[in-house]
C-alpha cells in the first residue's frame, strides 16, 4: 500500500514537472536572424466591448487593432502628420475640397481577398456615416471610386483636417472589406475583424483575452532598413503570436509583470516605484490627454462667464491634480499636447492658473453670487473623486457653496447629458488629432457650449485651406477660450506603460504597439 | 419525500418572477446605459440616444420587461450587448470556472474546517484550543483578497511557483486547470473555513457531552474511533448547513477573488455586466442564483435525512 503511494505520488510529481516545462511551438526569428520568443502578452486594464472601430470611440479598442489588424489609407508620423499607409500617394486640390487617393496595389485582406476600391469606398463611407464629427466636416459628400486603383471625394466647403481625421480620428477610418461591412449584426457592429494588417484577429474570449497571429501574406510598405516613423513604416511582425489579457487588477499586472507572465502593462502612479525599482522592467511615460473642469453652460450658475472665471481664479491646478501623484500630470495652458507641435499654443495662458484670488473675488460679485450651491459632478474612476474633493475646499474656502455628487463611471456617463444634475463635472479627455475634435466645443455635447463668438472663429478654422491656416485659426479659439471657459484646462495627465526589459521594437507613439515587437531568447 | 421534493419546486415559480420583477426594475431604473458604454468615452448624447433607438432601450419598461420575460420562458435570456452572444451561452462559458472554484475552494475549506474544529473540540481548553480559536479568527477577519495579496506575492512573484493570473479549462489539462484555481482556491477556501471550523467545534463539543458518547466511553471505546465514527457523523448536520451556505456563497460570484486572479466566473461577469450595463446578462444572472439558492437549500434538506435518519421531510 505504501509503495503504491508512493508510486502515484512520484508519477503525480513527473506529470506536474513535464506540464510546468515550456515547450516551443518552433523558433521564431528576430531581426538578423537572433532567436526570439514566438509570444508577446500584454496586460489590458479593462475588456473593449466593441472592436468596430468605425464605431466606437473607446481608445483601447483601437490601440488594440489599428495598425496591427486594421490599416488606414493614411496614418500619423512621429509628428502627430498624416502620410500614406494604404494609399501609394494622394491629392489635395488648392482649396481643399478634393481629395484623390491612388491605391497601393497587391494589398491583402485575412480572409485572402485583394484589396479594392470598392472596398475603400465602402469602408469609409460607412466611416463618415457612423461618425458625426466627419459627417458634419463633409456634409454630403461621400467617397466614390475613381477606377480599378483611384478613389476620391469632393466637398462642398474646405475640409484641411480631412487627412487628419482619416490617419488618427478617434473612431478610426480603418479599411475593411464589403462583405464584412456586409457582417453587421442586428446591433449595427461588424462581426466580422478583417484587416489587411500584419497580424489576424484570431481569437475573442470575452473577459480573457484576445489573440492576434502573424498574417503570412500581409504586404509591408516602406523601408525594412529604416525605423518606424511613429505609426508609419515597415512592419516586419517578427512575433508569432500577441496576446491581449484583460487584467483589471493593477496590483495583479504588476505581479505578472515581475514574475514575466506578462511583457508590456499599463501602470499608474501607485506601482510606479515598484516598476522603476525592477532592472528587469522598463517604463515609458507619455502624456495620454487633458484633465479638465467642464462647465454646463444650458442652465445653472455657471451659464455665467463670471462665475466660470471667478472658479479659473480660485483654483490651483497644481495641487487638484497632485491627488494622482507627481509624476501623473504636465501643467500646461495649451488644450492640445505638447508633442502636437502644428497645434501646440500658449495663447491666452496668462489667465491659466492665475490662483488671483481677489480678480475672482471680484468675478464673483459681477456674477451676483448669493451662496447659492455649486453641484459638482465626478466619476469615482482615475482619482476623478480625489481631485473633486480638492476642488471642493478650493472654491468653499473662497465662499462658494458645494454639493458634490459622485457615481460610477456608467451612470456618469449619463447624468453628464442632464443640465438639471451639475454645474460642472470634472473628467479627463485622451489626445486627439486635431482640435476640432475635442467633444466639449460641440453644442451637443456634455457641457453644451455655445457662443456665437466661438462659432465665427471656428467657421475661418473650418475655412481655411492651409494646415497652416487652420493651425492660426487654432491660436485665436484657444486665446478666447481661456477667457469664454467653455472649460478649465487644467494640465495634461501622463500614462506609464510597463515593459519587459528585453522586449525591443516597441513603437510608442501616443500610447504602444507591437508590430514590430520581439523578445530574444 | 417526492411530493416535498415536487413541492418544493413548485414553490420556486413565484419566487422566480418576484425576482425577475425587482431585478429587471432595478437594472433598467439604474443610471447608464450599454449604448454609452459601447459607443466609448467620447460619444455625442445624439449617437447615444440613436444607438438606443437601434437597442430597443427607449421603449416603455413594461413592454421591455413583457418582451424579455415571453423570452425567458422560451428559454431565451437574451442578447449580451458585448460580442452579441446569446446570454445563455454567456453565462454557461462563465460558470464552468465558477464550479472548478467552487469545488476547489470547499475542498479546502473542509480540509482545514473539519480536522481544526475537531481537534479544538476535543482539546477544549487548551493552547491548541486557542490556536485554533485564532485561525478561525483570521479567517473571518482578514479579507479574502488580502489572503490572495499575499499569497500571491510569495507563491508566484517571490518563489515563482504558479502564475498570477489567468484561466486554462479542464480540457488543456488538469494540471494547467489546478494550477491557476489553487491560490483563488485556498484564499476563499480559508476565508470559508472560518465559520465551518467553528460550526464543527461547537456541534463537536455538544456531541461530546451526549450520553451516548459516554456510553460508548464507558464501553471502552478508544479515543480515536469516539471522535470519528461515533460522534462525526452527528455533528456534520450542523456543518452541511455551513458548507451549503459557503458553496451557495461561490458560485454566486467571488468577484472580488475572481477579478483579483483574473478568473472568468460568474463574480468576474457580473461585476462587468454591471459595469457595462448589460441588463440581459445582470438579469440572467441573478435568476440563475436564485435558482441556485433554492435549489442548493433543497438538496441540504434532503441530505439532511440522509445523515440523520430522525429528521423526516414534510
Amino acid at each position: 500500500m505504501r509503495n503504491r503511494t508512493k508510486k502515484l505520488l512520484a508519477l503525480l510529481c513527473a506529470a506536474a514537472t513535464l506540464s510546468s516545462m515550456s515547450i516551443p511551438a518552433f523558433a521564431a526569428e528576430g531581426p538578423d536572424g537572433i532567436a526570439i520568443k514566438d509570444e508577446i502578452n500584454i496586460a489590458l486594464t479593462a475588456e473593449n466591448a466593441v472592436y468596430d472601430l468605425h464605431k466606437t470611440t473607446s481608445n483601447g479598442s483601437r490601440v488594440a487593432l489599428c495598425g496591427t489588424v486594421y490599416e488606414q489609407l493614411m496614418t500619423l508620423n512621429g509628428q502627430s502628420e498624416p502620410v500614406p499607409e494604404l494609399c501609394e500617394s494622394y491629392e489635395v486640390n488648392d482649396d481643399a475640397t478634393e481629395f484623390t487617393f491612388v491605391l497601393r496595389q497587391g494589398v491583402k485582406f485575412h480572409d485572402g481577398s485583394e484589396m479594392t476600391a470598392e472596398d475603400v469606398v465602402a469602408s469609409l463611407n460607412r466611416w463618415i456615416d457612423s461618425y458625426s464629427a466627419v459627417a458634419q466636416l463633409v456634409g454630403d459628400a461621400r467617397f466614390e471610386k475613381v477606377d480599378d486603383t483611384t478613389v476620391s471625394i469632393k466637398t462642398e466647403n474646405p475640409c484641411v483636417t480631412l487627412l487628419y481625421l482619416l490617419a488618427g480620428g478617434a473612431q478610426r477610418a480603418v479599411i475593411t472589406t464589403e462583405e464584412a461591412i456586409a457582417s453587421e449584426g442586428e446591433d449595427g457592429y461588424m462581426t466580422e475583424i478583417i484587416g489587411t494588417g500584419p497580424y489576424t484577429f484570431k481569437e475573442w474570449v470575452l473577459d480573457q483575452y484576445v489573440w492576434l497571429e502573424k498574417f503570412d501574406d500581409y504586404v509591408p510598405y516602406g523601408d525594412p532598413a529604416e525605423e518606424s516613423d511613429g505609426w508609419a513604416g515597415y512592419k516586419h511582425a517578427y512575433t508569432q503570436n500577441i496576446y491581449l489579457w484583460v487584467v483589471p487588477e493593477e496590483t495583479t499586472r504588476m505581479a505578472g509583470l515581475q514574475t514575466g507572465q506578462y511583457d508590456a502593462a499599463n501602470i499608474s502612479t501607485a506601482t510606479l516605484p515598484q516598476a522603476e525599482g525592477d532592472d528587469a522592467l522598463t517604463v515609458y511615460s507619455e502624456e495620454g490627454g487633458q484633465n479638465v473642469i467642464v462647465f454646463n453652460k444650458k442652465e445653472g450658475l455657471c451659464v455665467d462667464q463670471n462665475m466660470r472665471k471667478a472658479i479659473n481664479c480660485f483654483i490651483d491646478a497644481n495641487d487638484l491634480q497632485l491627488v494622482s501623484g507627481e509624476a501623473s500630470f504636465n501643467l500646461g495652458s495649451c488644450y492640445m499636447e505638447s508633442f502636437q507641435t502644428l497645434w501646440y499654443t500658449e495663447a491666452g495662458s496668462e489667465n491659466y492658473n492665475t490662483q488671483d484670488i481677489e480678480a475672482g473675488q471680484s468675478y464673483l460679485e459681477a456674477a451676483g453670487y448669493n451662496g447659492e450651491t455649486l453641484k459638482i459632478l465626478v466619476s469615482s474612476a482615475n482619482n476623478f473623486e480625489k481631485r473633486a474633493q480638492v476642488l471642493e475646499q478650493q472654491l468653499e474656502a473662497n465662499g462658494i457653496d458645494c454639493e458634490l455628487t459622485t457615481v460610477d463611471w456608467g451612470t456618469f456617463t449619463e447624468y453628464r447629458n442632464d443640465p438639471e444634475i451639475y454645474d460642472l463635472f470634472i473628467s479627463s479627455f485622451a489626445t486627439v488629432p486635431v482640435p476640432s475634435l475635442r467633444n466639449y466645443f460641440g453644442a451637443d455635447y456634455a457641457g453644451w457650449t455655445s457662443d456665437e463668438h466661438l462659432d465665427e472663429l471656428w467657421e475661418v478654422y473650418n475655412n481655411a485651406t492651409t494646415i497652416e491656416e487652420a493651425a492660426t485659426a487654432w491660436e485665436s479659439i484657444q486665446e478666447y477660450c481661456w477667457d469664454y471657459l467653455p472649460i478649465i484646462n487644467l494640465g495634461h495627465y501622463v500614462s506609464y506603460d510597463v515593459m519587459n526589459s528585453q522586449m525591443e521594437g516597441v513603437i510608442y507613439n501616443n500610447c504602444n504597439y507591437f508590430w514590430n515587437a520581439y523578445i530574444p531568447q | 419525500m417526492k411530493k416535498y421534493v415536487i413541492k418544493r419546486i413548485l414553490s420556486v415559480i413565484p419566487v422566480l418572477f418576484v425576482v425577475s420583477i425587482i431585478v429587471f426594475s432595478l437594472t433598467h431604473l439604474t443610471p447608464g446605459s450599454p449604448a454609452s458604454v459601447i459607443l466609448g468615452e467620447d460619444a455625442t448624447q445624439a449617437e447615444i440616444e440613436a444607438l438606443e433607438e437601434e437597442m430597443g432601450l427607449n421603449k416603455p419598461l413594461p413592454v421591455q420587461y413583457v418582451n424579455w420575460i415571453i423570452g425567458v420562458l422560451h428559454g431565451d435570456l437574451g442578447t449580451s450587448v458585448v460580442g452579441s452572444k446569446p446570454v445563455t451561452e454567456m453565462i454557461a462559458g462563465y460558470f464552468t470556472p465558477t464550479i472548478s472554484l467552487t469545488i476547489l475552494s470547499v475542498f479546502f475549506a473542509v480540509l482545514i474546517a473539519l480536522p481544526l474544529g475537531m481537534l479544538a473540540a476535543r482539546k477544549r481548553g487548551t493552547a491548541v484550543d486557542a490556536a485554533v480559536s485564532g485561525i478561525s479568527l483570521a479567517g473571518i477577519s482578514v479579507p479574502g483578497f488580502l489572503v490572495g495579496l499575499l499569497l500571491m506575492l510569495l507563491v508566484c512573484v517571490k518563489l515563482k511557483l504558479l502564475p498570477v493570473s489567468g484561466y486554462k479549462p479542464l480540457k488543456m489539462g488538469f494540471w494547467k486547470h489546478i494550477r491557476c484555481l489553487l491560490l483563488p482556491a485556498i484564499s476563499l477556501g480559508f476565508m470559508h473555513s472560518a465559520l465551518m471550523m467553528r460550526m464543527t467545534k461547537a456541534s463537536m463539543l455538544e456531541v461530546l457531552n451526549s450520553d451516548y458518547i459516554r456510553m460508548a466511553k464507558s464501553k471502552g471505546v478508544k479515543e480515536f474511533f469516539l471522535v470519528a465514527k461515533h460522534a462525526f457523523k452527528n455533528t456534520l448536520v450542523a456543518v452541511i448547513t455551513v458548507i451549503g451556505q459557503s458553496v451557495i456563497g461561490i458560485l454566486s460570484g467571488a468577484a472580488v477573488i475572481e477579478t483579483m486572479f483574473g478568473i472568468p466566473g460568474m463574480g468576474f461577469l457580473m461585476v462587468n455586466s454591471i459595469g457595462r450595463r448589460d441588463y440581459e446578462v445582470i438579469q440572467g444572472i441573478v435568476l440563475l442564483i436564485a435558482i441556485i439558492n433554492v435549489g442548493i437549500s433543497l438538496v441540504i434538506d434532503l441530505i439532511y435525512g440522509l445523515i440523520d435518519p430522525r429528521i423526516r421531510l414534510s
